[in-house]
């Protein structure tokens, strides 16, 4: 029996069997397709989609026939139901191979990925990569490595590592290593010498995996390199750099500290420390920080905490402090200047962490400084004691130093005068700009100069001015001195007026001994006239007679016609004259004439003729207008003196009192009186005067060097004071006035008796 | 009287003296330095007392002095001298010259000078 014959076969079964058989043999075709995308093999699948279509078609052709009615299905039942099976079958087959084509697939890419990602990896990696065999030979170098060392990669495939990148200074040595290396499963190989082709060597630390045989034997051996070149010579500098650090701080004359915070201990000092601080490290570092305070002297603790406190409030952003001077305890117990910087160190989290600093021994500089401040203190005493104004000054003119005479001479405090012109402070130096402007500009010393300007007092004074250059580049400017000589100037004029006076002394005995001569013969004429008119000698009368005349007649008309008195005349005012030479003589002898008893009306008298002779130049008084009054005791007797000097102080009093009197015309019985008596002990001579006198302020000043009420030109002002030094000191006498406004004068001196030897007790006769 | 020689550079003051010494009755030389006395004087012996200037040109007075004195040894002799503070030098001392003997110019009046020639020839002639 056919199998079909058995089964009736319904046309609607029969369509059935058909169309499901060709939606499986379509859906196969189209899974087949799929499995294209899925394996990438094209041409495989696309012939049995091929076969698929057609046998789908062959359904389709039947199924049309059998529409159609051109056949019946019966006779290809079996071969239908075959097919259908086969379809069914093969659509089942692709469905479930298509995943499994997918998995490999997969697979297969991800490992090509993997593959990929781990290429990428090597050939990107700045680390070095290599592969070598068993043997050693370079199966895989990465890009890095050939960059490296400047190979290209078909230069080193397949060649010996050890040819290729190693020195040969090293090859011995690494080939014995290689082996040991071999043998580990994770081999390390630090500082590995790594040749470039120039020549180069760079370090190389390599890490690695060994891939062994079964049997043992080294099959694969990958590793990684890291280029470790920089890095060692980084470090290499570092150290060497450290060393170099740490030479210098040990070797620095200054302590270096490091005092860590959160410990509160010291981290390090440096060996310096014992030569600055007396200890030795380890003892500072065991001392602590309290025992370290317990060095600093303890005025000068306070500054240190307070020192610390700040710093360590302050931020990171703190300023560096000034240094901190503070005395030392050394371990003999002196102490000794030390000076500190102080830096506050942060940690990453911006919190303190340390304090580093240095500290030096100022005993040098301190003692320098001292010594500096002490000569400076010395210098300034020396130049503020100057009796002289002492003024420095900048180039500019303004006050840089100022002296204690300048403050008294100017009225301004030196902080009042200090960086002002000085035209503005001694307005007295203005005349002189010109001269001290020269000497700022140029440099150049100038000669001191001379000049008087009238003073507050009234008085005028006398000044030195010197300008001095000071040229030392920081300070350039130059510094006056001025000096009040004002004393000694007067003193030069007295000096220049005795000299004069001298040399004036000494024309007078020159000329003295010139008119002396014509002086006689005037003399000696006048007394020869005289006795050769007068009636007394005979020679005369016998010459008149044998003329035929007699001396009477001669006489009587000498004397008719006054001619016998103009000789007296003539003889009188020669006498004169002599008398006025011989006593201008004796009084410009020089020196000594020694001690001796002298008349004391004889001195008086001479005295008198001396004033009475004295015209002063400018005939400013004429002494004989004047009353002279004597009044000598007759008992006075002998002074004991030095003659000339007494008629020397005794001219002086009585012209004063002239001048006075005659400076003075609305007295009206101008009148001098000069009195000498014996005391006791004393010889008393008086000369008064009833001139206008003197107030208590001139009276007190009357003997004073150079104090003077004359006008400039008259006197010398010495006149006075030398006297009172001969009564006083030549003579051991005394001299005094006393004198009131309106009230004349009264001038008295007292000079010791002598009891048989010379006041300074010399023998008398000599 | 006596003859006396006058020995000064200054005509003026050997005329004034000679006319009041003459008058006086004295015989009167006059020279004008002291090489000129020494002359006259060895002349005319009767010379007895000499008037010596001090100052005179060449020779001093001093010197002519001594010459003079050891010329003819007792011969006397005054100073006649403009100087104001001369005083004879010990020699001349010795030779009997005191400040008795000196006169300073200008005498006023000749009539001492006069006196002490006398004095002085007086006692030179006591003296032998």
């Amino acid at each position: 029996m056919r199998m079909g014959e058995a089964f009736s076969m319904t046309p609607t079964f029969a369509i059935t069997i058909l169309v499901i058989s060709l939606i499986f043999q379509m859906g196969a075709a189209i899974l087949s397709l799929r499995l294209i995308a899925v394996t990438g093999s094209r041409s495989a699948w696309l012939v049995i989609s091929l076969a698929l279509v057609v046998m789908a078609l062959r359904r389709v052709y039947l199924l049309i026939q059998f529409l159609n009615g051109e056949a019946s299905i019966a006779p290809h039942f079996e071969n239908e139901l075959f097919g259908l099976s086969i379809a069914i079958l093969l659509f089942c087959g692709l469905a479930y191979v298509g995943p499994l084509f997918q998995s490999v697939r997969d697979s297969a890419s991800a490992i090509m990925e993997s593959e990929q990602r781990f290429s990428v990896l090597v050939e990107t990696s700045p680390l070095y990569y290599i592969a070598v065999d068993g043997s050693g030979n370079l199966l895989s170098v990465n890009p890095a490595l050939l960059e490296a060392t400047g190979h290209e990669s078909h230069e080193v495939l397949g060649k010996r590592y050890l040819e290729v990148f190693v020195p040969e200074s090293d090859r011995e040595w690494l080939d014995a290593k290689f082996a040991d290396l071999l043998r580990q499963e994770r081999p390390v190989l630090r500082e590995a010498r790594v040749k470039t082709k120039s020549g180069h060597v760079r370090l190389v630390e390599y890490h690695g995996r060994s891939i062994f045989n079964d049997d043992g034997s080294l099959r694969f051996l990958f590793a990684f390199g890291i280029d470790m070149t920089e890095r060692i010579q980084a470090d290499r500098a570092l150290r060497e750099s450290e060393s170099r650090f740490r030479a210098v701080i040990e070797n620095t004359r200054d302590l270096i500290f490091k005092f860590n915070l959160p410990t509160m201990s010291y981290e390090y000092m440096s060996p310096s420390a014992e030569a600055v601080t007396g200890f030795t490290t380890e003892e500072l570092i065991d001392m602590g920080p309290y025992g370290i305070m317990a060095q600093v002297h303890p005025d000068d603790r306070v500054q240190l905490r307070e020192h610390f406190k700040k710093m360590l409030g302050a931020g990171p952003r703190a300023q560096h402090s000034p240094p901190l001077l503070y005395r030392w305890k050394l371990p003999s117990g002196d102490f000794r200047w030390l000076s500190e910087y102080r830096k506050l160190v942060f940690n990453g989290q911006e919190e303190p962490a340390a304090i580093v600093g240095s500290t030096r021994d100022e005993t040098e500089r301190i003692d320098a400084e001292q010594g500096r401040e002490r000569l400076q203190t010395y210098l300034q005493d020396i130049i503020d004691n100057m009796p002289a104004v002492v003024i420095g000054m900048d180039s500019a003119g303004a006050v840089t130093l100022w002296n204690r005479e300048a403050e008294r001479f100017t009225g301004f405090n030196v902080d009042a005068a200090l960086a002002r012109s000085y035209l503005e402070v001694i307005p007295l130096l203005a005349e002189h700009a010109k001269v001290i402007d020269h000497v700022l500009e140029s440099g150049e010393q100038v000669e001191s100069l001379r000049f008087s300007a009238q003073q507050r007092d009234g008085e005028m004074h006398h000044y030195d001015l010197m300008v001095y250059p000071v040229t030392a580049k920081a300070l350039s400017g130059a510094v006056v001195r001025l000096d009040d000589v004002t004393n000694r100037v007067q003193f030069e004029e007295v000096m220049v007026q005795t000299e004069k006076m001298m040399s004036v002394g000494g024309l007078a005995a020159g000329m003295a001994h010139e008119i002396n001569n014509p002086l006689g013969g005037i003399l000696q004429a006048c007394q020869n006239i005289d006795r050769r008119t007068s009636p007394d000698l005979k020679k005369n009368h016998e010459v008149a007679e044998s003329l035929g005349t007699s001396m009477d007649v001669i006489r009587g008309y000498l004397e008719a016609r006054g001619v016998l008195e103009f000789i007296c005349g003539i003889r009188a005012d020669g006498s004169r004259a002599a008398k006025i030479v011989s006593d201008m003589l004796a009084y410009s002898r020089r020196g000594g004439s020694k001690f001796a008893n002298v008349q004391a009306d004889e001195l008086v008298e001479t005295v008198l003729r001396l004033a009475s002779n004295d015209y002063d130049l400018k005939k400013q008084y004429d002494f004989r207008k004047v009353i002279i009054e004597k009044d000598l005791d007759p008992d006075t007797g002998e002074v004991w003196c030095e003659k000339t000097k007494i008629e020397q102080v005794l001219l002086n009093l009585v012209k004063n009192a002239s001048q006075a009197l005659g400076a003075s015309p609305d007295i009206k019985d101008p009148r001098i009186v000069i009195r000498c008596r014996r005391g006791k002990k004393y010889i008393h001579f008086e000369v008064v005067d009833n001139g206008p006198g003197m107030d208590e302020q001139t009276r007190r000043r009357v003997f004073e060097p150079f104090f003077t009420t004359k006008e400039v030109g008259l006197g010398t002002g010495l006149g006075l004071s030398v006297s009172y030094f001969i009564i006083s000191k030549q003579h051991h006498g005394t001299m005094s006035v006393e004198s009131a406004p309106g009230k004349g004068a009264r001038f008295l001196i007292k000079l010791p008796i002598k009891n048989g030897a010379e006041p300074d007790g010399h023998d008398s006769d000599s | 009287m006596g003859t006396i020689l006058i020995v000064d550079d200054e005509p003026n003051v050997r005329q004034g003296l000679q006319a009041y010494l003459e008058d006086e009755g004295f015989t009167v030389h006059t020279a004008g330095s002291a090489e000129e006395a020494i002359e006259i004087v060895e002349r005319v012996p009767e010379i007895k007392l000499v008037i010596m200037d001090m100052r005179l040109p060449h020779i001093d007075g001093a010197e002519g002095i001594r010459r003079l004195n050891h010329l003819v040894p007792n011969l006397q002799f005054i100073v006649h001298t403009g100087s104001q503070a001369f005083s004879p030098p010990d020699d001349l001392r010795a030779i009997g010259v005191t400040q008795e003997h000196v006169f300073r110019k200008p005498v006023v009046d000749m009539g001492t000078i006069a006196t002490a020639i006398r004095k002085f020839l007086k006692g030179s002639l006591d003296g032998g």
